[in-house]
């Protein structure tokens, strides 16, 4: 193994074997990512063992989706030079019993690994009508097939959703799908459902919303998120027996 | 080992953290005894709830202590507190009587508690819980550890499972590991498969 660290645009990263001789990598989120190579890249970046991208102004949404997923795996990953984190591996040890709302609208899996729904970004999503399929049921008018998101859209009746696009030093922004009442914050969950990451919306323009760049970057689960109010963050955590970690303390000490 | 769990305040989750500790150090596999002290008896109700029976001959005993009791001669001193009661709760502590008192009892040999700050119910809100951190950082030097819990809608309905800071807690006190801080994105050794 080289004691350098390798610094490559993500296209490239793609057809070399740099895992093979390098434990570490700096990877340049060029626009040229398309199709399947966002997964590619991602099982390619799980043999590493510390992950840095640098996200350009349009590789914001790309760098968010591997991030997390490489975060979630735990592989350390920064993103733009804040500390590297990986997600804690927090998985229910007793699933949670739906009540009347949650087993109406969402399937909890059993007999799989963990007493948790399943809501890796990886797992194909299915819309249907019929409320005794055993299966997916995110709510039918959220929109974007995102589960974690639509989870959460469809336990709080929330039909908005946030999309992150476009890095900037300070402020990074998204397009607003759906209206923005009194909700402030912007909400995550990880892939267990038990704890979220919340982000201050600092800006609105139009259905452009922009956060903090630092406070999204920090702790990356992802690119889409839910606009949610003081008091509807607090509903669910409560109704979902959820908590929420803030960011790596790390990024405490460095703010 | 006696654990003393106090809190100036009812209601800051004090026989929660008592009970989850009781629970967490018997999953780790250790005896572990415990004594409900409190008025309400909230700790020993939560116990008999969760069907947990305190071992004989214990390693560790933990004392759920009135509310409002001087924390004093334990092995380990936890003091749980939460927002806005931190400031006043440290208050006493920070002062210079608590100084002077701390020399006073390692003159005459009295052998240190390890004392423990759990600050509880720490907001999910950004910028609340960026100032709490750094208010806890500021205040808390005093304590051996420190450790931060956010809020968590397991404990807020005593399911006691889920809670990496205090998992990380069980962890310190076993003598398996010796943060200063624990913040609320800890990750507990057990956890990552």
């Amino acid at each position: 193994m080289g004691q350098e660290i390798p610094r490559v645009n993500a296209s490239e990263l793609l057809s070399s074997n740099l895992e093979e001789r390098f434990e570490t990598v700096e990877v340049l989120m060029d626009p040229n990512l398309g199709g399947d190579s966002l997964n590619r890249l991602v099982h390619k970046l799980f043999h590493f063992r510390k992950v840095t991208l640098r996200p350009s102004p349009s590789t914001l949404f790309h760098s968010l989706e591997v991030a997390g997923a490489l975060r979630e795996r735990g592989v350390p990953t920064s993103v733009d030079g804040l500390p590297h984190s990986t997600e804690p591996f927090l998985v229910r040890k007793t699933p949670l019993t739906p009540d009347r709302l949650i087993k109406r609208n969402v399937a909890v899996l059993t007999g799989k690994t963990h007493p948790t729904w399943n809501v890796d970004g990886m797992t194909a999503i299915s819309y249907v009508t019929d409320f005794d399929w055993e299966g997916y049921l995110i709510g039918r008018d959220f929109p974007l097939p995102d589960p974690r998101t639509g989870l959460i859209g469809a336990i709080l009746n929330k039909t908005s959703v946030v999309t992150f696009h476009t890095y900037g030093e300070k402020l990074s922004t998204g397009t607003l799908y759906g209206a923005l009442g009194d909700e402030e914050y912007l909400v995550r969950p990880n892939r267990w459902m038990t704890d979220v990451t919340v982000v201050k919306i600092r800006e609105v323009r139009g259905d452009q919303v922009s956060v903090l760049s630092r406070e999204l970057l920090c702790r990356p689960l992802g690119s889409s998120f839910v606009p949610l109010n003081r008091q509807e963050i607090f509903n669910l955590l409560l109704g979902l027996r959820m908590r929420c970690a803030g960011l790596p303390p790390d990024c405490y000490l460095k703010f | 080992m006696r654990i003393y769990v106090g809190g100036s305040k009812g209601g800051t989750g004090k026989s929660t953290v008592a009970v989850y500790l009781f629970k967490r150090l018997k999953e780790m596999g250790h005896r572990v005894g415990f004594r409900d002290l409190s008025q309400n008896l909230i700790g020993e109700a939560l116990m008999k709830a969760m069907k947990l029976t305190p071992d004989p001959d214990p390693e560790f005993e933990i004392y759920d202590l009135r509310s409002g009791t001087q924390l004093d001669h334990g092995d380990v001193e936890i003091l749980v507190t939460e927002f806005p009661y931190l400031s006043l709760d440290l208050e006493e502590t920070n002062s210079e009587e608590g100084r002077l008192r701390e020399e006073m009892r390692s003159q005459i040999g009295e052998t240190k508690p390890r004392r423990v700050l759990v600050v509880n119910k720490v907001s999910p809100v950004p910028e609340d819980m960026q100032e709490q951190v750094r208010k806890v950082r500021e205040l808390a030097w005093s304590f051996d550890h420190v450790v931060i819990v956010p809020f968590n809608g397991n404990l807020f309905y005593n399911n006691l499972e889920g809670e990496p800071t205090l998992d990380v807690l069980a962890e310190i006190l076993a003598g398996k590991r010796g943060d200063k801080f624990v913040y609320p994105l800890a990750e507990p050794m057990h956890r990552r498969p």
